[in-house]
Formats: C-alpha cells, sequence, structure tokens
C-alpha cells in the first residue's frame, strides 16, 4: 500500500469533522472520494497533507507512518481547488518550485518542466504570467506544479470545479490519463459522481468510509 | 495676481502665522496637505500604470479609461498648479521679473559681506542624505513590524494601530517627542545628525506598513500550503508567498519615505541643527525674509526640491516594476 489512512479522526474548532476514516491506496492507483460539501472531503486530504492535526489514527505514506511529520517532508503533492499558484512566479517558475525545493539542478529542472508542461498539454507556456492563464490552463498548471516533485502520493481537492461542463468532461479524461501515465497514486476528492468515475479506478463515499477498520 | 503667495508658498504663509500666533499644530497641517498631494500623485501613476499593464479586458479597460479622464485631468491640475505657480515665483523679484533669484541660487549674502547664514547646496545634500537614511530606517522598522504581525500571524490590530499613529499625530509633535526621549544623561542625543533622519523614519513608518500590511493579509494560508506541500519548510514558504509579495507594497513604501522625508517640515524645524538644516527649512528661513531676491531665491529653491522629490518618485515607481517577476 502506498498509502493508509488508518482510523484517523480530526475535529476543528471543537466539531468532529472526521470520524475514525480508513482507507487505502495501493501504489498508481488513482482513488476518488465523493461526497457532498462540507463533509469533509478537504479534511482528509489536509489530514494527509499534515495541514490539520490529526487527533486520533494514522497516516502511512509508503509504509512509513507520517503521522508526527511535518508537510514539507511528507512527498505528498496538492492540487487546490482554486490552483493556488504563485502569483510572482511564470508558469516555469511555479511547475520548478517543487524542484528547487528538492534541489534538483537547473539543467535538470529546465528539462523536466518542459517534459510536464508538454504532458499537460501547455507547450510553450513556460514564460506565461500566471495572472494571463484561462481557468482551464491554471489547473493544468497547478496538475504540472504538483507533479513536478514525483509525489508519493497525489492528492487532489475538487481540482476541476469551477469549469464550464464541456472543459470539465474534456480535463477529466486527459488528467485522468496523464495520471495513470506517470503511475501516481492519487487520492482525489470531488462532491461529483460522474467526475469520480471519469477520473478514477475506484472511488467510494466518504461516509461508507468512517467508523469501519481496514 | 498670477503665482502670487495666496497659492504657491500657502503652507510657509500658514506655517509663520501659526508660529506668530503661538499655535504649532498649525505646522502638522500643512506636512499632512503636503504627504496627501503626494499621496495622490503616487496613486494616480501607479494606477496609470495598473490599466497599462492589463491590457487584456479591452472594452472594460477602454469604458474605464474614459471615464477615468475627468479626475485624472483635475489631479494633474492640482498636482501642476502649486509647481507651476513656484515656477513663476522664482522669477520674480520686486516689481518685475529677473533670473536674480536662481543666480543667487547656492549664496545666502544679504549684501556683500554681510551673510544670513544658510547655505542652500548644504541644505540640498542634507535633505537627500536625510532622505536616504531615513527611508532606510522606515523600511527597515515597518518592514520588521509586518513582519512580526504576518509570522506571529496575530491579529497585529494594536502593533497596526500603534504604527499608524504618526499619521494621526501631527509631525511637530513627533519631533518634540524625539527631543523630549533623546535629552537626559547618556541618550542626549539631540544634536546628533541622525534625530532629522530619525524624526522622518517615525513620520513615514505608517506609509511602508499600511500597503505591506494590507498585501500581507491579501495572501491565503493555502498559498503556504501549496508551497508546503511541494517542500518548503515553513520559512521557506512564507518567504516565497508573503515575502514575495512583500517586495512591490515595500518598494512603493520606500518611495513615499524618500517623498515624505524630502518635504518633511514639521518634525525637521525642531530637529534640525543650525549648520545641517534640510531644503523645506531653508526654503522657510528664505521666504521669512522680507526682500526680493530671498524671496525668488526661496522660490527657486523650492522648485527644485519639488523636482528632486518627483524624480525620486518616479525613479522609484520604475524600480519597483523591474525585479518583481521571478
Amino acid at each position: 500500500m502506498m498509502l493508509v489512512v488508518d482510523s484517523v479522526s480530526v475535529s476543528l474548532g471543537g466539531q468532529s469533522v472526521l470520524d475514525a476514516v480508513s482507507l487505502e491506496v495501493s501504489a498508481g492507483e488513482v482513488v476518488a472520494v465523493f461526497g457532498p460539501s462540507g463533509s469533509g472531503k478537504s479534511t482528509l486530504l489536509r489530514a494527509v497533507a499534515g495541514l490539520v492535526e490529526v487527533e486520533s489514527g494514522r497516516v502511512v505514506i509508503d509504509g512509513v507512518d507520517v503521522t508526527g511529520v511535518p508537510t514539507h517532508l511528507r512527498r505528498v503533492g496538492m492540487v487546490f481547488q482554486d490552483e493556488q499558484l504563485f502569483p510572482h512566479r511564470d508558469v516555469a517558475g511555479n511547475v520548478a518550485f517543487g524542484l528547487e525545493m528538492a534541489g534538483v539542478g537547473r539543467r535538470e529542472r529546465e528539462s523536466r518542466v518542459e517534459e510536464l508542461l508538454s504532458a499537460v498539454g501547455l507547450d510553450g507556456f513556460g514564460d506565461r504570467d500566471v495572472s494571463t492563464l484561462s481557468g482551464g490552463e491554471a489547473k493544468r498548471v497547478a496538475l504540472a506544479r504538483s507533479l513536478a516533485p514525483k509525489p508519493a502520493v497525489l492528492l487532489a481537492d475538487e481540482p476541476l470545479t469551477g469549469l464550464d461542463a464541456d472543459l470539465h468532461d474534456r480535463l477529466a479524461v486527459e488528467v485522468g490519463a496523464v495520471l495513470r501515465e506517470s503511475g501516481t497514486t492519487t487520492l482525489w476528492v470531488t462532491h461529483d459522481r460522474a467526475e469520480a468515475a471519469l477520473v478514477a479506478d475506484r472511488s467510494v463515499s466518504l461516509t461508507d468510509l468512517s467508523g469501519v477498520s481496514g | 495676481m498670477l503665482g502670487d503667495l495666496s497659492s504657491s508658498t500657502i503652507e510657509v504663509e500658514v506655517w509663520r502665522r501659526a508660529i506668530r500666533l503661538g499655535d504649532l499644530g498649525g505646522a502638522a497641517v500643512l506636512s499632512v496637505v503636503q504627504v496627501v498631494v503626494l499621496a495622490v500623485v503616487l496613486v494616480w501613476t501607479s494606477a496609470r500604470q495598473r490599466s497599462q499593464r492589463s491590457r487584456a479586458a479591452v472594452p472594460l479597460v477602454r469604458l474605464r479609461r474614459r471615464s477615468a479622464v475627468a479626475p485624472v485631468v483635475a489631479v494633474s491640475v492640482l498636482a501642476a498648479a502649486p509647481l507651476v505657480a513656484l515656477i513663476l515665483g522664482s522669477f520674480r523679484t520686486g516689481d518685475g521679473f529677473s533670473l536674480d533669484g536662481w543666480r543667487a541660487f547656492g549664496s545666502d549674502e544679504i549684501r556683500p559681506g554681510l551673510r544670513l547664514g544658510l547655505d542652500p547646496l548644504a541644505a540640498l545634500s542634507a535633505s537627500l542624505m536625510s532622505a536616504v537614511v531615513a527611508t532606510v530606517l522606515a523600511v527597515a522598522l515597518g518592514g520588521l513590524a509586518v513582519t512580526v504581525i504576518s509570522v506571529t500571524g496575530r491579529s497585529g490590530s494594536v502593533l497596526d494601530a500603534g504604527v499608524a499613529l504618526p499619521l494621526g499625530v501631527s509631525a511637530v509633535t513627533v519631533g518634540l517627542g524625539l527631543l523630549i526621549t533623546f535629552d537626559s544623561g547618556v541618550f542626549d542625543w539631540r544634536a546628533s545628525w541622525w534625530m532629522v533622519p530619525l524624526g522622518h523614519a517615525v513620520v513615514a513608518v505608517p506609509f511602508v506598513v499600511r500597503p505591506a500590511l494590507a498585501a500581507v493579509r491579501a495572501v491565503s494560508g493555502d498559498l503556504r500550503s501549496a508551497a508546503a506541500t511541494l517542500g518548503a519548510s515553513p520559512v521557506r514558504a512564507w518567504w516565497v508567498t508573503v515575502g514575495a509579495a512583500l517586495r512591490r507594497p515595500l518598494a512603493t513604501g520606500a518611495g513615499l519615505a524618500a517623498a515624505v522625508s524630502l518635504g518633511e517640515f514639521g518634525a525637521t524645524s525642531l530637529l534640525s541643527r543650525s549648520g545641517s538644516e534640510t531644503l523645506p527649512v531653508v526654503i522657510e528661513r528664505m521666504l521669512a525674509r522680507t526682500g526680493g531676491p530671498f524671496r525668488a531665491q526661496g522660490h527657486a529653491l523650492a522648485v527644485v526640491l519639488a523636482m528632486v522629490t518627483i524624480l525620486v518618485v518616479v525613479l522609484v515607481d520604475r524600480w519597483r516594476d523591474d525585479p518583481v517577476r521571478r
């Protein structure tokens, strides 16, 4: 198993958001978790990423218990619903960021950035200002940025929300292909069942994950 | 009466009257007016730049540009009128126009052998020096304050109000406060050269902190989270998100601080020592003298001061646009 979420509970502001949630994702698998908004999907991803404190339970990535490990050492990538691109960096600078943090040399960085931009269909976008990107382009850049440092687990938080229906479906298929091609272990959350079916190898409802062990 | 005192040197007139009536607070009004005018000019220039940069939304921008014409013209006239009046004033001596004010530019002779005890050229360099030191101080203090506010993540409203205080308090009060603070024992630094730039820095700090704080608060927590998931340690994550967002407003703040320092009169009039007066102080002394040549010369110096200030603002505005990408 690449990712094991073992009866994780999270409370935010005194309110229980996740109650003993368990989930396993094997290497290279794309798993979608769906549920209505406010059901704690985002919190599940944040717990895996270490962005919220876990009250009880364990998060295990690639055989290592990372429950107490800070976010930047967990080897997770995250695609946010509203992209969260760095406004002071161009497209290539955004995609290269994770590689810089990993200490990858300039030459290798540049070729990897090119490779990724090509994979998400954005050849030649490297020196574009991120504020000039369309909604779909920004989401592609966000995906390329998260994939660049080859994360052990990619966490996708409703990454296709806010696109028009046509583009949404096209991108869902495309992104699914990119994830499979790169063999990226992915935990994808969405409120949209159809999207889950389009992108993932397997989809589960968040409510089914709660309170059952294993 | 075109270009007469009523428009060109109104601040000096009001200040003198205030001094004569013993109302020191009046001087503060002048600094505020000055600062507000500078702020308006700066906001206008940066707004113009922004509208030039966002060419993507063509029809919207066109509409906005057309409706912006009237206020832009009005502000330009307001900003230019005193300057035009100053230039006219610098050529006016006695009953007619002459170049005497400019010819006497660097001198302080009342008549051969008798001097006013002021050195206009030294005052110019003292002003520039003060501006540099005050800008560095204001950006350092303001940057530190903003960093503390953003790192601790506390609302920082007390600190926010604290650094904004010099805005509400008159500059003369700031100068007086500094004089009282540094007047005893080992802390008797009233004669130190850095009292003037320190006073300027205190007055300028709000202009550094306000825009910077707004920029810091506009950075979402998720942006820092994004940096963290890409492998950035908390310090690195702060630096690439909040730090990057701070660069532009700090540069803007530096420009404002320099402009404030160059024009600052209220605190300076209390803090500056004879022999190291800044240009605004010398201008006031010159205009306080009756007699044509000094009046024209004072105007000439004021023109130079205005030009230097505009130059600084333009340079900073240019420069701050360069280093932000990447």
